[in-house]
This record gives C-alpha cells, sequence and structure tokens, in this order.
C-alpha cells in the first residue's frame, strides 16, 4: 500500500527534533488546557497560535494540532475526578466516569479513558489517513436538509438518556432548548431572551453552563459528605489503570471511535454531539442500559473514543478540502495561513511532505499521549486524598479562573455559579441534567438546519422526504423511536401468555 | 413536606415561564414569509413548557410523585453559603483583582465546609489558599496569557 | 440578573476611569505637545485570537513597530464577547484619549444597528484606512451558471452568508437587484460551513474574500464570476469586477483603524501620517496584501468617516428590507 510508505516517511520525518519538540509541547499544554474546567480545544488552540506560529512550518501546524487532540485527553481527568467536564466533550465522560472515583475507581476509570482516548485516536488516524479524501466529499452531500435529519436521528437516539421520570426529563430537555436560543438569532437577526446584556449577545457557552450545571452542583451537594474523612476510600490497586477493562469493553470503543469519526467529519457538528450520540449508542444496544450512569468503564470507553476520534475526522475536511468545519479547526487554518501555506484541495498536491509528516506526528503525539497520561494516572487519582476543605476551594479557584479566561469575564463565572444553583434545584427535584445539556447542544442545531431547509424549499416540508439521505434518517429516526416500544408490548403480550400455558 | 412543596413551586415557575416563552416567541415573530420565525420555536417550546409543567403540577399535587427530603439544614446551609460566596467573589474580583478575592474566596469556602478554629487547619488553609491563588494567576496569566483583573495593588 | 449587571459594569466602569484619568492628565499636559504619543498605545482587538479581524490587528501593530514609525509600543489586547460589543465598548469608553486604537469589522457596524451594544459608529474618531477587501462572487466548477449574465436564467438562486447582516448578505441583495433574479441568502455559523454547503451544492453561489476563495479557485473546485470592488483584483486578473460586466455593485469591506470619539486633531493627523506610511510600505504589501490578496488603497480620516456612514446605511437599509429593524 502506497499510502502507508508515505506514511511511515511522514511519521520519520515527524521523529526530527523541531517537529517532535512542537509535538510534544502541543500535548502537554493540550492535557493542561484539556484539564482546566472551561478552556476547551479551540480556546487551547488560539491561546498556543501565536507561540506556535514561531517554530514555523511543519513544527507549528504539529504543535496546534497536538493541543487539539491532547486536549481530548485531558478533559477527561477532571470529569472523572472531580465531575467537572474539563472541556465540553467530555461532559459525557462524567455521566459514568465521576460516580466510579466516588466508588474509589479513580484510577480505573482515568486508565479507561486513556485506552479509549488511544483506541479512538488510532481508529480516527486510520480512517483519516485511509479515507480522508473520499469521506470528505461524502460529507458534504450533508445538507441543512441532511443535518436536520441526522439532528432528529440524534435526538431520537439519546432519548434513552432521560432517567427515571420522562415527563420531567422533556422539561429539562425544553429548559435546554430555551437556553440554547439566547443570543442572536442567527437565521432572521433578532437577539433573543438576552434581557440587554451585552454578554449574552453571543449566546451562552456551551462549556459554562456544563461546568455549573454538573462540575459546582456536584460540589454542591457533597459538601458535607466528608468533612474528615477522605470522598471515598481507596485502594492502592485502585489508583492503578486495568487492562482487561479495555478488552471487556472493547464493543464500546469500536461503536464510539466510529460514530466520533463519522459525525466528527461532518461540518459543523463538532466533538460534543459526538460523544453524546456515541454515550446513547453504547447504552442502546448494551446488555445492562440499566447500569450506565452508575459508573461503569463502558461509560467511559464510548465518548472518550468519540472524542478523540472526531478530533481527528474534524481535520480530514480541512486538510483535503480547505474547510474548517469547527471553531477549532478554523483558528488552525489561521494558522495554516500565518505559515505561508494556502489551505485548500491543493494543499495535498503542493505540499504532501508538509501533509503526510502532520499525519506522521499525530501518530508519535497519540501514542506519547498515552505514556505520559498513564504515568500521571496515579498521581492524579491520589488528588481524592486531599481533605475535601481544602480540595475543594482549590477546585472552586480553578474553576473560577478556568471560566474567566473563556472570555475574560466575571459574567461567566456569574453564569456558571447560577447553572450551579439551578442544578441542585433541578436534581433534587428529579429533574435529570443530561436532557438539558443535550437540548443546548443540539438544539441549535435543529433549529437552524430546520429553518435554512424550509428557506431552501421556501416553506415546503415534503423537501424533508425527497432527498434520499434525510429520508433514510428519518426513517431510522422512525425506527429507533418505536422499535423499542413494540418490542415492549410484544414482551409485555409474551408473558401473560407464558403464564397462562403454565 | 418541603420538597413536594418546592416541586409545586417549581413546576408552576417554570409553566408560567413556558407562557413567557409563547408571547416572547409571538414578539420574534412566528413566520417569516414562508419559513419560521425568529419565534416559531421559542413558541413550540414555550408550549411544550408549560404543558408538561402542568402535567406535573398535577401529578405532585395529587401524589403521583413522591419526593424523598434530599438534604438536611445543615446541607441547605452550607450549599447556600458557599454559593452566596460565589455570587459576592463575582462582584469583588473586577474591584480587588482576581488573586487577592480568590484567596479570599478560598479561605471563606474551606471554613464554610469545615468551620473548624483548629491552628493547624487555619495554617494550612491560609497557606493554600494564597500559594493556590498565585498558582493560578501565574498558570492563566504568564503560561497562557489570559489578562487578569488587578485589583488597587496592582496585582 | 442584578448581580451581573453591577459586575459587568463595574468592571467595565473602573477600566474607564482608569482611562478617563489618564485623558485627563494628558489635556492637563496639553495635548499640543509635540510629545504625543508619549506611552505605549493599547490596540483592543474585539475578537478572539486567531480569527480574521484579530490577525489583520496584529498585522497592522507588527508592521508599525518593524519600520519603527511611532517611537511608543502597540500593545495588542483581545477583549472578545457580544459579538464586538465589549472590545468596542471598552475603546468609546476611553473618549478623548488617544492612547487606545481598533480595528473596524463588519461587527463594528451590525452589532449596534442589531441592538446589541450601547455604543455605534459615531461614537468613534475614524484615522484611516489601509485595504480594502474585495468579495468574490463564485459558482461550483459543474454549476450551469458561466457568466454573470447567465444566473438571470436562473428562475430562483440560493446563497450562503455568515449572519443574517453581513457584507454576502448586502451583495446578494445587490445582486438580485441587479440582474432581477430573486436570491434567498441561507445563513450559516461561519464560512467553513459556507464553504460546504456551495461545494456540495446546497446553495447555487456564494460571496468570500479573496484570501478564502483562491485555493478552490485554483484547484478547480470552484469559479469566479465577478468582483465587488471597483477595479480587478491583482490575483484575479481574469476575473471581472461587477461595474464591468454593468451591474451597478461596488462593496468592500474596508480595514481601517478607529480611535474613541474626540481625540485631539493632532492626534488623527499624526495617525493619519504613520498609516499612510504603512499602507505605502513593502513590509504591509509582504505581511498582509500578499498574503490575503486584498487590494493596498489608503483612504485619510474624513474619507475614511465618509465611508464608514456609507457602509452602516448600506447595512441599516439592507435590514430595514429584511424587517429586523424599523
Amino acid at each position: 500500500m502506497e499510502i502507508f510508505g508515505l506514511l511511515w516517511d511522514g511519521i520519520v520525518q515527524a521523529a526530527a527534533p523541531n517537529i517532535l519538540a512542537g509535538t510534544f509541547l502541543g500535548i502537554i499544554i493540550g492535557l493542561l488546557i484539556g484539564a482546566l474546567p472551561g478552556l476547551g480545544p479551540s480556546a487551547g488552540v488560539a491561546i498556543m497560535l501565536p507561540v506556535a506560529v514561531g517554530f514555523g512550518g511543519t513544527a507549528a501546524i504539529a504543535c496546534l494540532a497536538g493541543v487539539y487532540y491532547g486536549s481530548m485527553f485531558g478533559g477527561a481527568i477532571t470529569s472523572i475526578l472531580l465531575g467537572i467536564p474539563g472541556d465540553a466533550p467530555s461532559v459525557m465522560t462524567v455521566l459514568d466516569g465521576y460516580p466510579m472515583a466516588q466508588k474509589g475507581e479513580a484510577g480505573r476509570a482515568l486508565g479507561m479513558s486513556v485506552f479509549a482516548s488511544f483506541i479512538g485516536g488510532l481508529i480516527g488516524l486510520i480512517g483519516l489517513v485511509v479515507l480522508s479524501v473520499p469521506i470528505s466529499r461524502a460529507a458534504l452531500a450533508f445538507g441543512p436538509t441532511e443535518m436536520t435529519a441526522l439532528m432528529c436521528f440524534a435526538l431520537s437516539l439519546v432519548s434513552v438518556l432521560g432517567g427515571r421520570n420522562v415527563i420531567k426529563a422533556f422539561v429539562a430537555l425544553a429548559i435546554g432548548f430555551w437556553l440554547g436560543m439566547i443570543g442572536i438569532d442567527p437565521i432572521a437577526g433578532p437577539a433573543r431572551f438576552t434581557f440587554g446584556q451585552m454578554d449574552l449577545f453571543e449566546g451562552l457557552d456551551f462549556s459554562v453552563v456544563a461546568v455549573g450545571l454538573f462540575g459546582l452542583a456536584a460540589m454542591f451537594t457533597t459538601l458535607t459528605v466528608s468533612i474528615d474523612k477522605r470522598l471515598a476510600s481507596f485502594s492502592l490497586r485502585s489508583l492503578f489503570p486495568q487492562i482487561r477493562d479495555a478488552i471487556s469493553s472493547r464493543w464500546e470503543l469500536f461503536s464510539g471511535s466510529l460514530v466520533g469519526f463519522i459525525v466528527g467529519v461532518l461540518p459543523g457538528v463538532g466533538a460534543t454531539a459526538a460523544t453524546m450520540l456515541s454515550y446513547a449508542v453504547a447504552k442502546r444496544f448494551s446488555r445492562h442500559p440499566e447500569r450506565f450512569g452508575t459508573g461503569i468503564v463502558e461509560g467511559i470507553a464510548a465518548p472518550e473514543a468519540a472524542n478523540n476520534s472526531a478530533s481527528y475526522a474534524s481535520m480530514i475536511p480541512l486538510f483535503t478540502l480547505g474547510i474548517p468545519g469547527s471553531a477549532t479547526t478554523a483558528v488552525m487554518m489561521g494558522g495554516l495561513l500565518m505559515i505561508g501555506l494556502q489551505p485548500g484541495p491543493l494543499l495535498f498536491v503542493n505540499n504532501p511532505d508538509f501533509v503526510w509528516t502532520v499525519f506522521g506526528s499525530f501518530w508519535v503525539g497519540n501514542i506519547a499521549l498515552v505514556f505520559l497520561t498513564l504515568l500521571l494516572t496515579p498521581a492524579l487519582a491520589a488528588i481524592l486524598f486531599v481533605p475535601t476543605a481544602l480540595l475543594y476551594p482549590m477546585v472552586l479557584a480553578v474553576v473560577a479562573f478556568g471560566v474567566y479566561a473563556i472570555e475574560y469575564s466575571t459574567a461567566s463565572i456569574f453564569i456558571a455559579v447560577l447553572a450551579g444553583v439551578v442544578g441542585v434545584v433541578l436534581t433534587k427535584l428529579d429533574y435529570p441534567a443530561v436532557p438539558l445539556i443535550l437540548g443546548l447542544v443540539l438544539g441549535p442545531m435543529l433549529e437552524r438546519n430546520i429553518r435554512r431547509t424550509l428557506i431552501q424549499s421556501q416553506g415546503d416540508v415534503l423537501i424533508f422526504v425527497q432527498h434520499p439521505i434525510a429520508l433514510t434518517l428519518f426513517l431510522l429516526t422512525i425506527a429507533a423511536l418505536f422499535i423499542p416500544v413494540i418490542l415492549k408490548l410484544l414482551n409485555k403480550n409474551k408473558i401473560p401468555a407464558d403464564e397462562a400455558d403454565i | 413536606m418541603i420538597m413536594q412543596r418546592l416541586d409545586q413551586a417549581v413546576a408552576l415557575a417554570l409553566g408560567l415561564f413556558g407562557v413567557y416563552l409563547v408571547w416572547a416567541g409571538f414578539g420574534y415573530g412566528f413566520m417569516q414569509g414562508t419559513t419560521p420565525g425568529a419565534g416559531f420555536f421559542p413558541v413550540l417550546i414555550g408550549g411544550a413548557l408549560t404543558v408538561l409543567s402542568l402535567v406535573n403540577l398535577v401529578r405532585s399535587l395529587v401524589g403521583a410523585e413522591v419526593l424523598e427530603d434530599a438534604m438536611t439544614t445543615g446541607d441547605v446551609i452550607r450549599f447556600a453559603a458557599v454559593a452566596a460566596a460565589l455570587f459576592l467573589y463575582v462582584w469583588l474580583a473586577p474591584l480587588l483583582g482576581l488573586a487577592l478575592s480568590t484567596m479570599a474566596l478560598m479561605a471563606v469556602t474551606g471554613l464554610i465546609i469545615r468551620p473548624s478554629l483548629e491552628p493547624r487547619f487555619l495554617v494550612r488553609l491560609a497557606l493554600v489558599s494564597v500559594i493556590f491563588s498565585l498558582v493560578c494567576v501565574w498558570v492563566f496569566g504568564n503560561l497562557l496569557g489570559v489578562p487578569m483583573l488587578v485589583g488597587p495593588f496592582g496585582f | 440578573m442584578m448581580n451581573m449587571t453591577r459586575s459587568a459594569l463595574w468592571s467595565r466602569s473602573r477600566a474607564a476611569l482608569a482611562g478617563a484619568m489618564c485623558a485627563g492628565a494628558l489635556l492637563a499636559a496639553g495635548p499640543a505637545s509635540a510629545a504625543y504619543p508619549d506611552r505605549d498605545i493599547t490596540m483592543i482587538i474585539p475578537f478572539g485570537v486567531g480569527g480574521g479581524s484579530d490577525v489583520l490587528a496584529r498585522t497592522i501593530g507588527n508592521v508599525i513597530s518593524e519600520l519603527k514609525l511611532i517611537p511608543v509600543k502597540i500593545l495588542p489586547e483581545n477583549r472578545p464577547g457580544g459579538s464586538g460589543a465589549v472590545g468596542y465598548s471598552a475603546v468609546a469608553k476611553q473618549k478623548g484619549s488617544p492612547y487606545t486604537i481598533a480595528t473596524v469589522s463588519v461587527s463594528f457596524f451590525t452589532t449596534p444597528l442589531q441592538g446589541g451594544s450601547p455604543v455605534s459608529y459615531r461614537d468613534f474618531t475614524p484615522l484611516a484606512a489601509i485595504a480594502q477587501s474585495p468579495y468574490i462572487l463564485v459558482v461550483p466548477a459543474s454549476s450551469e451558471y458561466k457568466t454573470l449574465d447567465d444566473l438571470k436564467k436562473a428562475k430562483r438562486l440560493t446563497t450562503g452568508t455568515v449572519g443574517v447582516v453581513s457584507d454576502a448578505a448586502l451583495l446578494a441583495r445587490m445582486t438580485s437587484k441587479a440582474l432581477g433574479v430573486q436570491i434567498d441568502a441561507i445563513p450559516f455559523d461561519g464560512e467553513g460551513e459556507v464553504m460546504s454547503a456551495l461545494l456540495g451544492g446546497h446553495v447555487n453561489i456564494a460571496y468570500f474574500n479573496p484570501s478564502e476563495v483562491l485555493p478552490q479557485i485554483q484547484a478547480g473546485t470552484l469559479r469566479a464570476l465577478a468582483v465587488s470592488s471597483s477595479q480587478r483584483v491583482p490575483a484575479l486578473k481574469d476575473v471581472p469586477t461587477f461595474t464591468e460586466l454593468g451591474a451597478p455593485i461596488v462593496h468592500t469591506q474596508i480595514r481601517g483603524l478607529v480611535m474613541p470619539k474626540d481625540v485631539p486633531a493632532e492626534a488623527v493627523t499624526y495617525w493619519e501620517g504613520v498609516l499612510k506610511k504603512v499602507a505605502e510600505s513593502d513590509a504591509w504589501k509582504k505581511q498582509y496584501v500578499d498574503r490575503f490578496h486584498d487590494v493596498p488603497q489608503f483612504l485619510d480620516s474624513k474619507a475614511f468617516g465618509a465611508a464608514i456612514v456609507e457602509t452602516s446605511n448600506r447595512y441599516e437599509t439592507l435590514m430595514k428590507e429584511l424587517g429586523i429593524i424599523k
């Protein structure tokens, strides 16, 4: 295979000292930024942009990309240890990671996240190398109509994430939709629900809300759990990752990577939505869906594999077509321009050495991250030995700084604290937080794409069934919604029948 | 019982909020020519919120949903105190700068979580507050280049 | 909500207070003193690091310091948030202080018009413009439309824009009127999404800045039909202007600098001189014009001011036509 020859050359090139230095700086900063609550990959890449451009050429892009996929490894750390999403794509990792840490299995959970990130990264990288050109063309087939159908399909899958009380889950979803509407309406123009606040004009930052709703709310409700005693009892063994977890959750790793890759390639969807879908897929097809959310390794495997896979996939349109599909890759495109390269369809043709060396640096970086994070895992997991009265003040300080740093604004801290307070009230009243977060991420995409489609079709709703991809997705949506109901009904009928036989 | 009342109050408030969304939605424009306008989704979401919340309210009133009282009075007081400290922090940070106000926030929340005057704890909390705040200022301000809010003493 | 209002106001009023005090001290010392500028100039960038406006602002700063045109430093400071409102308000509040500058951008005009900012172009002093970024009308290479005239044959066209009120939306309106064909603008969330929609055939036409679209034209995936500047763009010599083709459309994005309102006239003259040298320098050509394929063009304070008013009026008319404002 010619591709693998090119890739091998790229990896050799990427081992050059200056590129290696760029990659390592990138992944370390990425780990840090991913782990700091609030700050995510797009902020991280932007922060490193002026520094990285100084390295020049390939090393600069290797460094920026390193920040991106490094933050996908780092985001899981605070999600698992403290229940505070380190960045938006690691929100779903909180659901099973944090309960595991509370059970005293922080090291095991962190280990799983590292394996999952590595496997997801590996599958993403293979896809990047082998499929990048055909898949980037295929992704172009997704216009507003197809996106609408995809969002409907996504929402039908994630309906499994509701929780006990279905009505309250829908209320939470509606609140999330509303939060997503705040700010200027990008389709028609007026500012909605901003109450005259400048800080709300661009809408709410997803990670600010997520940090409050999950992280601060979790802290607010555990203030008295342990004044002197530790959060949970630990054994030394629990600090270390376990290989057999990776084997037992191989299906979640694979499906998560696949979902992450496909969603990651699509323009404007992003890694966060990919993690939500992959978690929902893993739960829906699991033999024991009821255990998701209670602290099982499979619940970490799926989203963590997905976000790493998506991070590589989202670079495909950038490198093959010159299209930045997300905020993070848009900043990377700025980096390409600054080092004097023209991102576009000819990048592969004109600068093959550059592209393959950058791809090579991804492989080097992905493997380096595994060793780095595995070495750090026991030390990180030991953070939970710190008594609450000292740990929580430190965490609050990091949260405050991290949230402030997103827009250099104390208004963001205010919003996060408010989300935390609301989060406590809602969870105590049995309103689940996950649908709210889903509504906030998927709601705007659904609304905008429906409205785009109808502008395109001049209000004709038949357009949704005239596009074959959209039609297929809608049929899948109906299947996803009704098959479980039908199965349930059949089972109900069967059980009395069986009993009647006896 | 308190939780039950709170649940009903929240359901009622959300129901009314849904009505507000519908009203605001019509203000933004329900349709824009042949396509849904800026108010289309607010109206739908608001309507759904109102209907669902009324169902919740009725279910709670007839006792179909029973919530257990999850927090003790001590829990609630600590939660309120920490939240208040954070809101105060948001107000103080632009005045005192991030370094000083973060030190204060850490010390105060530490004392709320563990209201103890034991000298060893106080010394450790004070040290952690001062050192950790400065570490944060260094990491964010110097390493990541985030412009810091500075107080009257220039830091 | 009260709490936030107050905190937000505080953070800004404190900055404004500091600025006002400095400005006062300066006025006391006499603005006419030949010493201007005697301390570092803050360049506020109302957007995050890495975007188009950020690159522009930083490049101007670099060129000025490379050519040693002023005796002090220019300190870039990113103040993102509120679609530019946060940063531009911070500049406007330094009323009278010739030590704060900012670059104009699309949201300099649109955010105030959409009611998102307490300050508008009237709260600023235009200094000078140093370049113009034209827009290029493109169609996919596979499109049946080969020339601008071919678009007239269409019953109805769709285009992708970034935001409801944007240069692309404005140009779509102008094209629609000039050619007498219905063009519906579909707003997307970024240039990348518009490009995807165009290449995927989900919209028929689109308008891009040269740097965004040149690689696609060179690769043969897109075809350029016309440019929106009054003269042809050096990087695309074969592509005619709209006016050459008989469509009365001239609209470019002006790259220029502003200061807060009421700065001393000496400061304006001083900066006109500095920016004229920037616009004519090789460093500017190499670092910005050649890289982003903009058209270098110097406008003095008065001409730039007139262009600002004209641009704002165009946006206002567009918004009235779209029914966003009354």
